[in-house]
C-alpha cells in the first residue's frame, strides 16, 4: 500500500446522498501532481458535489481520502484550505468592496505588531499578479473589475496559499477566447510547479488543449478515465449522455421577414457609442466581442434597464419610448439575462411562479390570478421546454443550471414575445441541455421571432446566427454574414484597437 | 432733531450700562431656562404656566427646553447647551439624580444658579429644590388607604399595584412611601405591574388583572396612567368598583382629565403635586438668588427645599378642585 | 373519470395537511396553541369568554399594524415608522372630531390618509434616493412623532364623541369590533397576496428585486403602493386604539414597530425577504398578546416580564431557523 508512485490525492469510496437523491455512489478520485484532470459531466451528474467534498463544504457520507498516503478528515473549508486545496467557484467568492490586495490576504493578513501592513500586503499580491499576468493597481476594487480580471484574483489568491490542489469549477464560463488563453497559460505554469489541477469544463476544445487526462461523470458515477491520446470529443460526449449527439448546434433555416427591432444611434452617458442595427423578422442576430465590450450593456438599454443618453428605438417602423422594463415588456420584447442566478430567477420561487412572472396580466382577471390557467400555463411550458423537474410546484433553486436557464426562457415565451434577447443562454449549462437551447431558439425564429444573441463562445455565434454584429468597447467594430463569418475574423474585430 | 435723537440714545445706552453695573445684571438680560423631563408629556405643562407668570411678572426671558424622550443622557446634552449659552438659572426635573448630578455641577461652576424641581439631584449641589417629596406623597397614600379600610379589620387586604417604569426614581419612592405607610398593616400589596409609561398597556394590565382577581381589595396607581382615558375604556375596573362599596382605588397624580373618574365613581382618593406653583416658586426664587437676594426656604437633609404642597382630591372636594384647574381641550 | 377526479381530490386534500405541516406557520401555531393549553389548565381566569376576547382585542391592533409590516418585509424591506403614524393617526382623528368637529367617519379618513401619505414619504425615499427603508422610515419615525407632539402640544385630547368609541370598545355579534377588524384585514391581504398579480410580485420583488425589474415589472411602484398600505395599516391601528381608550395622545405606539416586526419575525418571514404569511403574522401577535396576558393573570413580577417576552421571540425565531435548516 505505501507505494512512492501512488497519487498524491486519493479519494476512495465516497458517497454522499441528499434527501431522494444519491449524488455520488462509492467514487474513486485521484490526483497526481504536476497534472490537468478535466472533470465532466452533465449538470447533476456529480462533479460540483465531488469537489465540495473536497474543499469542505460538505461531508462525505461514507469513503476515506488520503493525502500523500495519510488519511486526512476534511471537515470544514478551512481544513481544507490547510491542506492545501483551493477552489476557486464558477460563482466568484471575491468581497466586492474591498481591494485585490485586501481579498488576497482575507483572514491571513501580514502583520507589523497588531497592525495590518499594508505595504507588505500590495507588495506581495503586486508579485502574486504579476504571477498570474494580472496589469491592475493591487488597490483597484473588486467590483471595478471585469468577470476575467476577477478569476486571476481568484488564481492569485489560490497561489498565496501555497495550495498543492487547485480547483477550478467553469473558469472559462465567462472568458473571452484571448483570456482563456492567458488563463492557459497560468496553469501551465502552475503545473510546472507541481500543483495539481482538477479543471471543470463543458467545452471540448479546452479540455483538449490543457488537460492531461479528462473524468467523465454520469449520475453520481466516475463511467470513464481518458488519457491523452484516447480523448475525442464523441467519445466524452458518448460517455457524459449516454447517447449520441451527432452535431452541437443546430441552426435550422428560417423565412427572414420585414424588421422588427431597428435601434438608431444609441448612446449611454458614459460607454455606449453610436449604436446602430436592424433586426429582422426570423432571424438570428448574434453579437460577438470581448467580455466588457458593451454587449450586455446595449441589451440593458433597449430593455429599459439602464438609462439611455440619445438614440431612438422603432418597433415594426414606429418610434417607441422605452423608459423601463415594463415598457419594454409591453412592446413585445424578452430579455434573458447572463446571470440566471442574480438576474433570470426568484430562487426562492417554485417554477410556476417563475414562469408566469412576466406574463401575470394576461393570466389574471381583475387582477386575480386564474389558478387553472396559470398551472395550464407552466405545464405547457415545462412540456415544451422538457424541464427535468419532480412538478411545476418545485422551487428553482434545487434545480441544475440547464433546467434553470429553461425556466428564464420559458418565462418570456410565456409572454409571446416578438423580440428576445438572449444573453449567454447557454453559459455553464450541460451539453444536452445546450443542444435542447440552441434547437428552441431555431425554433422560434422559424414562429417569427426576432433573436438576438449575445455569446463568449464564438462556435455558438457561428453557428446560431444568420447576422453577426461584432463589437469592442461600447461600439459596433463591424458586421459579418453568416457566409463569410469565422472564427478569426471575429477576434480580429473583436480585439482592433484602431478606433 | 436727529443729533438730539442721538444724544438721547447715548444717554440711555450710558445709563442702562451703569444701572447693570450696579445690580449686575437688568431683568431684561436675566435668562430662565426651565427644563422637564422631556417635552410633550403634559404633566409639566403646569408647571410651564406656573414658570411663565413668574418670567411675566419678573420682565425675564423663559426658555422651556428639553429632550423628546425622557432620557437623562440627552437631558444631559440640553443643559451641556445651556451652559455654552451662559444662561443665568437653571430649573431642572431630573430624569435620573446621579446622571444629571455632574452636568449640573458644571454648570454651578460657569456661574449658573441651579435649582431642581418635582425630581431631585441632590448630589449635584443645586441650590434648593422645589417640589413635592414623592416618598412623603406616597406615603399619604397609603395613609388614606388605611383609612379607608378603617372598618376591615379582619383578613387581609389585597392591594394591586400599577408602576410605570421599573427603577424610575420618583416612582420607586412613591411606592416605598406607601410600602412603609402600610406596613404592620393587615393591608398588603399582593401584585405590582408595569405599563412602561404607556397609557395603552396601563390600561391593559389594570383590564386583564381586574377580571382574573376580582377578589382584590383596591388599587394603587403609582401614577396617574389609567386615568388619562375615557372611563368607557375600563368595563372591568367599573365592574369591580361598582360590586362592592368596600372596592377602593387610590391613584397618585390628579391631572384635569383624571377627575372624571370620581365622576363615575371609580376614583376614591387622588394625591396630585402641584405643577403650578413647582414652576412659580422655581423661577421666582431662582430670579432672586440671580439677584443675590436671599429666599425662604425649609431645609431638609438634602438642602434647601420649598414645599409646593400636595393636592388631595376626594370625592367631597373634586368638583370644586376642577374648577380651579385649566381644562386641557 | 369520477376515478381520476378521487384520485385528485385525495391528492389534493392529502397536500392541503401536507401544506398545512410544512408551512411556516405550524410551528408558531403549536407554539401559541402550547401557550394556550398551559394557561387553559393553570389559570382558572384565562378561561373565561371574556379574558379570551380581550386578548384577542388586546393583540388585534398589533396584528392589524403588523399585517402591514408584513407586506413591507416580504419585499425585503422594513418599516420602523409605523408606531409613529399609529400615535400621529390617532391624535389627528381625535383632533379632527374634537377640535374641528367634523363627523366621525370622515375623522377617521384624515387620519388614514395621514397614514397613507407618511407611508408615500417613506416610498418615495425608498425609491428616489434609494435610502435604505430602515434609514427612511427611522428618519420619518422622527417627524410623525414630532408632528404629533407639535399638533398636541403634548396634550391628550380626551374630547371625543360617544360615538367614535364604537370602533375600539364596540360589540359586534359578541365579538369585539377591533377582532373583526382584525380577522377582515387578515382574509383580506391573505388573498391580496396569495391570489392577486400584485401579491405575487410583492414576494417576487422580495425573493429577487433586479429579476423581478427585468421580468418587466414596475419594482419602484410596488414599493410605493407597500409602504403606503402599511402606512394606512398603521394609522388604522392607531385610530382603533384611540378609539379604544377614547383619548389622542401624542406618546401612543412609543416603540411599537419593533412589537409589529417582532410579530412578523414570529410568524416566520425572514428580513432578507420574499417570505412571510400574514397568518404567520396574526399568530405571532397572538402569541406575544397571549404572553402578555398570561405574565398578567399568573402574576408575574414586573420585573421578569420584559426577560420573558424576550426570551420567547428568541425561542420562537430559534426553532423556526431550525426548521428550516433542516429542510
Amino acid at each position: 500500500m505505501q507505494n512512492k508512485n501512488s497519487p498524491y490525492l486519493k479519494m476512495r469510496g465516497i458517497t454522499k446522498a441528499f434527501p431522494g437523491v444519491l449524488a455520488l455512489d462509492r467514487v474513486d478520485f485521484d490526483l497526481e501532481l504536476g497534472k490537468v484532470v478535466a472533470l465532466v459531466g452533465e449538470n447533476g451528474a456529480g462533479k460540483s458535489t465531488l469537489m465540495k467534498i473536497l474543499s469542505g463544504v460538505y461531508k462525505t457520507d461514507a469513503g476515506e481520502i488520503f493525502i500523500d498516503n495519510k488519511k486526512v478528515e476534511i471537515t470544514d473549508p478551512l481544513a481544507s484550505q490547510n491542506l492545501g486545496i483551493s477552489i476557486i467557484y464558477q460563482e466568484l467568492n471575491l468581497l466586492q468592496n474591498l481591494n485585490i490586495a485586501e481579498n488576497i490576504f482575507i483572514g491571513k493578513e501580514i502583520k507589523k505588531h497588531i497592525f495590518v501592513d499594508k505595504e507588505k500586503m500590495h507588495e506581495e499580491s503586486q508579485k502574486l499578479l504579476n504571477e498570474v499576468g494580472l496589469n491592475v493597481s493591487t488597490k483597484t476594487l473588486v467590483r471595478d473589475l471585469s468577470t476575467a480580471q476577477k478569476q486571476m484574483v481568484e488564481v492569485a489568491k489560490a497561489l498565496s496559499f501555497n495550495s498543492k490542489i487547485i480547483i477550478m469549477d467553469e473558469p472559462t464560463s465567462s472568458l473571452t477566447d484571448t483570456e482563456t488563453a492567458i488563463l492557459f497559460n497560468i496553469i501551465r505554469k502552475l503545473k510546472s510547479k507541481n500543483v495539481a489541477i482538477v479543471f471543470i469544463s463543458h467545452r471540448m476544445n479546452e479540455i483538449f488543449e490543457i488537460a492531461d487526462e479528462v473524468v467523465v461523470m454520469r449520475d453520481g458515477k466516475i463511467v470513464g478515465k481518458l488519457d491523452r491520446h484516447e480523448m475525442s470529443e464523441s467519445t466524452i460526449i458518448n460517455l457524459m449522455v449516454g447517447r449520441e449527439i451527432e452535431d452541437i448546434f443546430s441552426k435550422l433555416p428560417a423565412d427572414i421577414g420585414e424588421p422588427v427591432l431597428e435601434v438608431k444611434n444609441l448612446s449611454t452617458k458614459d460607454f455606449l457609442k453610436d449604436i446602430s442595427f436592424t433586426l429582422r423578422k426570423g432571424e438570428i442576430l448574434g453579437f460577438a466581442g470581448l467580455v466588457g465590450a458593451g454587449r450586455s450593456e446595449v441589451m440593458r438599454a433597449i430593455f429599459g434597464i439602464d438609462k439611455k443618453e440619445t438614440g431612438e428605438i422603432f418597433i415594426h417602423g414606429k418610434k417607441v419610448n422605452i423608459e423601463s422594463t415594463e415598457d419594454a415588456l409591453k412592446h413585445g420584447i424578452g430579455f434573458i439575462p447572463e446571470d440566471r442566478k442574480e438576474q433570470g430567477l426568484v430562487l426562492g420561487m417554485n417554477v410556476r411562479e417563475n414562469i408566469t412572472l412576466a406574463a401575470l396580466k394576461a393570466l389574471s382577471k381583475f387582477n386575480f390570478i386564474d389558478n387553472k390557467k396559470e398551472e395550464g400555463i407552466a405545464k405547457e411550458y415545462i412540456d415544451k421546454l422538457s424541464i427535468k423537474t419532480p412538478s411545476e410546484e418545485q422551487i428553482v433553486e434545487n434545480l441544475s443550471g440547464g433546467n434553470q436557464q429553461k425556466v428564464v426562457i420559458g418565462k418570456w415565451m410565456a409572454t409571446n414575445p416578438e423580440i428576445l434577447i438572449l444573453d449567454e443562454p447557454t453559459r455553464g449549462i450541460d451539453v444536452g441541455a445546450k443542444k435542447e437551447i440552441h434547437i428552441l431558439m431555431s425554433k422560434l425564429a422559424q414562429q417569427g421571432v426576432g433573436i438576438i444573441l449575445i455569446s463568449s463562445e464564438l462556435p455558438e455565434i457561428l453557428g446560431m446566427s444568420d447576422r453577426i454584429i461584432v463589437m469592442h468597447e461600447g461600439r459596433i467594430k463591424g458586421e459579418l454574414s453568416r457566409e463569410e463569418a469565422s472564427q478569426e475574423k471575429i477576434m480580429k474585430i473583436a480585439i482592433s484597437n484602431n478606433s | 432733531m436727529k443729533k438730539l435723537l442721538l444724544i438721547l440714545i447715548a444717554f440711555a445706552i450710558i445709563f442702562t450700562t451703569v444701572a447693570c453695573a450696579g445690580t449686575g445684571k437688568s431683568s431684561k438680560d436675566i435668562v430662565i431656562a426651565v427644563v422637564p423631563q422631556q417635552l410633550g408629556n403634559p404633566v409639566f405643562y403646569d408647571a410651564k404656566d406656573g414658570a411663565e407668570a413668574a418670567a411675566e411678572e419678573l420682565g425675564i426671558k423663559l426658555e422651556w427646553v428639553a429632550p423628546v424622550k425622557a432620557d437623562a443622557p440627552e437631558q444631559v446634552a440640553v443643559i451641556e447647551g445651556l451652559i455654552e449659552k451662559k444662561v443665568s438659572g437653571i430649573a431642572i426635573s431630573c430624569n435620573h439624580p446621579d446622571a444629571l448630578a455632574d452636568v449640573l455641577k458644571r454648570a454651578i461652576d460657569a456661574g449658573i444658579k441651579v435649582s431642581t424641581f418635582d425630581a431631585d439631584s441632590p448630589a449635584s449641589g443645586r441650590a434648593f429644590y422645589a417640589g413635592t417629596e414623592n416618598y412623603e406623597a406616597g406615603k399619604l397614600c397609603g395613609e388614606y388607604m388605611k383609612k379607608l379600610f378603617e372598618h376591615k379589620k379582619e383578613g387581609t387586604i389585597k392591594v394591586a399595584q400599577l408602576t410605570g417604569i421599573l427603577g424610575a426614581f420618583d416612582l420607586e419612592a412613591r411606592m416605598r412611601g406607601f410600602a412603609d405607610a402600610i406596613a404592620g398593616t393587615n393591608i398588603e400589596v399582593v401584585y405590582t405591574g408595569a405599563c412602561e409609561d404607556d397609557i395603552d398597556k396601563s390600561v391593559e394590565i389594570v383590564e386583564t388583572y381586574t377580571r382574573s382577581n376580582p377578589d382584590i381589595d383596591a388599587w394603587f396607581f403609582v401614577g396617574g396612567w389609567p386615568f388619562f382615558v375615557k372611563p368607557e375604556a375600563m368595563p372591568e375596573l367599573a365592574k369591580w368598583k361598582k360590586a362592592s362599596p368596600d372596592h377602593k382605588v387610590v391613584t397618585m397624580d390628579s391631572f384635569y382629565p383624571m377627575l372624571q373618574f370620581f365622576d363615575e365613581g371609580l376614583c376614591d382618593v387622588a394625591i396630585g403635586q402641584n405643577f403650578y406653583q413647582m414652576g412659580y416658586l422655581s423661577v421666582m426664587n431662582l430670579y432672586k438668588l440671580i439677584k443675590g437676594e436671599k429666599i425662604e426656604a425649609d431645609t431638609n437633609e438634602n438642602g434647601l427645599f420649598i414645599n409646593t404642597g400636595i393636592e388631595e382630591v376626594t370625592p367631597e372636594n373634586y368638583k370644586e378642585i376642577r374648577a380651579g384647574k385649566k381644562a386641557w381641550d | 373519470m369520477t376515478n381520476k377526479i378521487g384520485v385528485n381530490s385525495n391528492s389534493f386534500s392529502k397536500n392541503i395537511l401536507r401544506q398545512i405541516a410544512r408551512s411556516a406557520s405550524f410551528n408558531i401555531f403549536i407554539i401559541l396553541f402550547v401557550m394556550c393549553a398551559i394557561m387553559y389548565i393553570i389559570s382558572p381566569p384565562f378561561r373565561s369568554i371574556d379574558n379570551i376576547l380581550s386578548v384577542t382585542r388586546a393583540f388585534s391592533y398589533i396584528a392589524i399594524m403588523a399585517i402591514g409590516e408584513c407586506i413591507v418585509i416580504i419585499t425585503a424591506g422594513v418599516d420602523l415608522s409605523v408606531g409613529s403614524t399609529f400615535g400621529l393617526a390617532g391624535v389627528i382623528t381625535a383632533l379632527c372630531m374634537s377640535i374641528y368637529n367634523i363627523p366621525v367617519l370622515p375623522s377617521i379618513l384624515v387620519g388614514l390618509v395621514v397614514g397613507a401619505l407618511i407611508g408615500l414619504l417613506n416610498g418615495i425615499l425608498i425609491i428616489k434616493p434609494k435610502l435604505p427603508p430602515f434609514i427612511a422610515t427611522l428618519g420619518t419615525l422622527s417627524m410623525a412623532r414630532g408632528l404629533a407632539y407639535i399638533i398636541t402640544q403634548g396634550y391628550p385630547i380626551t374630547k371625543v364623541p360617544i360615538e367614535f368609541l364604537y370602533l375600539g370598545q364596540g360589540y359586534l355579534l359578541s365579538i369585539p369590533v377591533p377582532v373583526w377588524c382584525m380577522f377582515l384585514l387578515a382574509v383580506i391581504f391573505s388573498v391580496f397576496l396569495n391570489k392577486t398579480v400584485l401579491g405575487r410580485r410583492i414576494y417576487a420583488l422580495g425573493g429577487n428585486e433586479v429579476a423581478t425589474r427585468i421580468s418587466g415589472i414596475n419594482t419602484d411602484r410596488i414599493k410605493l403602493i407597500v409602504y403606503t398600505l402599511c402606512g394606512v395599516l398603521a394609522a388604522f391601528s392607531g385610530i382603533i386604539t384611540a378609539s379604544k381608550l377614547g383619548l389622542g395622545q401624542p406618546t401612543a405606539g412609543n416603540g411599537y414597530e419593533l412589537d409589529a416586526v417582532a410579530a412578523v419575525i414570529i410568524g416566520g418571514a425572514s428580513l432578507s425577504g420574499g417570505q412571510g404569511t400574514i397568518l404567520g403574522t396574526i399568530l405571532g401577535a397572538a402569541i406575544m398578546g397571549v404572553l402578555r396576558n398570561a405574565l398578567v393573570l399568573l402574576s408575574v413580577n414586573a420585573y421578569w416580564q420584559q426577560f420573558i417576552i424576550g426570551f420567547v421571540i428568541l425561542f420562537a425565531v430559534t426553532a423556526d431557523q431550525l426548521r428550516k435548516n433542516r429542510k
